[in-house]
């Protein structure tokens, strides 16, 4: 082990992403109206600690774990942004939910030389945006938008099994939480 | 031991969650008002922003699970701190967020479990208090119940303030002042 061995920065900006997500995406799954606990999430925790899990992620060498933790903690400001200024035309606001997807689709491809989790939180959230996307776009029934909450729900809820993962077999030096290493 | 050896930065987390922990509980064991400048001040600038500069600290220290930590409770203060500021949210929905930070807590509870027992016993007593207020939260619960969970939450603050004085002083001392339980391999 080095002397100047940083830690791993991609459990807080997991935890920052899937928290955030599952409860903005309790909200989306039709339990809750929109709420000042979801702004002060995407503000301090889904924004600004994932924009430090970034910054982090640049000193680390990880130009994966810069670009998408940085660009998603953005993400979050700018959406609170959004709903703080009483929300943005719906059709439009498809496509700029359309452009988050397309990220996050190109980085999914970043991480087939991963591990399988990793995988599940990039398809699941590609699959969250355009959903979503499609939801601003045409008036789609209560249950389809039920169930993009549901889906958001699940992918949240794999970025904090991932975080919960990379903490966990770090410490124990071994696999407790399995996340699907690919062999090469 | 390098010249350029970093400090530990947990002692400050430590006590930027205690004592804010010590005080917000005071407050739900039913002693004073939420709304007191002395909660809303320490949950942003100590338990929040203090919080979260030991968080960027241990990253340079190369502990994860410190990084992860105290980041996301310095977070968790700050979101708090704004919460009660806009007046508040659905209590049910509020109840969620309570039990998904409880969850963070219960699962970097099993990362302490080859440490000592004075962390074993803050990240247990810190789930139990988060999930013990998502239940007050989500369910009409009798008045003793909130109190319960107070004091609960006193007792868990001030096992992470005795932990922060304990690392300062054996280190300081070179020896062991305050016993954290170093558990034998």
């Amino acid at each position: 082990m080095s002397e100047n061995k940083l830690a791993n920065p991609a459990p807080l900006g997991l935890m920052g992403f899937g928290m955030t997500t599952v409860l903005l995406n309790i909200h989306n799954a039709g339990f809750f109206p929109m709420d000042t606990m979801i702004l002060a999430m995407g503000v301090f925790y889904g924004g600004m600690a994932q924009i430090i899990a970034g910054i982090m992620e640049f000193k680390k060498g990880n130009t994966f774990g810069t670009t998408a933790f940085t660009s998603y903690g953005f993400f979050w400001l700018t959406l609170v942004f959004i709903i703080l200024k009483g929300g943005g035309d719906r059709v439009f606001m498809g496509w700029y939910l359309f452009m988050w997807g397309l990220l996050t689709f190109w980085l999914w491809f970043g991480t087939f030389g991963k591990n399988r989790a990793v995988q599940t939180v990039f398809f699941t959230l590609t699959v969250l945006f355009w959903l979503l996307a499609v939801g601003h776009w045409f008036e789609m029934p209560a249950a389809f938008n039920n169930f993009t909450g549901f889906e958001g729900i699940f992918c949240g809820l794999s970025a904090i099994y991932l975080a919960a993962a990379e903490v966990l077999n770090e410490d124990k030096g071994r696999t407790v939480l399995p996340m699907g290493i690919i062999k090469n | 031991m390098s010249e350029n050896k970093l400090a530990n930065p947990a002692p400050l987390g430590l006590m930027g969650f205690g004592m804010t922990t010590v005080l917000l509980n005071i407050h739900n064991a039913g002693f004073f008002t939420l709304n007191d400048p002395s909660i809303l001040s320490l949950g942003i600038l100590y338990g929040g922003i203090a919080q979260v500069i030991a968080g960027i600290m241990e990253f340079k220290k190369g502990n994860t699970f410190g990084t992860t930590a105290f980041t996301s409770f310095g977070f968790f203060w700050i979101t708090l701190v704004f919460i009660i500021m806009k007046g508040g949210a659905d209590k049910i929905f509020l109840g969620w967020y309570l039990f998904m930070w409880g969850l963070l807590a219960f699962w970097l509870w099993f990362a302490t479990f080859g440490k000592h027992r004075a962390i074993q016993v803050v990240f247990a007593s810190v789930t139990l208090l988060f999930w013990l207020l998502a239940v007050d939260h989500w369910f009409t619960m009798p008045s003793f119940f909130v109190k319960i969970a107070g004091y609960e939450g006193i007792l868990c603050g001030l096992s992470a303030v005795y932990l922060a004085a304990a690392e300062v002083l054996n280190e300081d001392k070179g020896r062991t002042v305050l016993p954290i339980g170093i558990i034998k391999k």
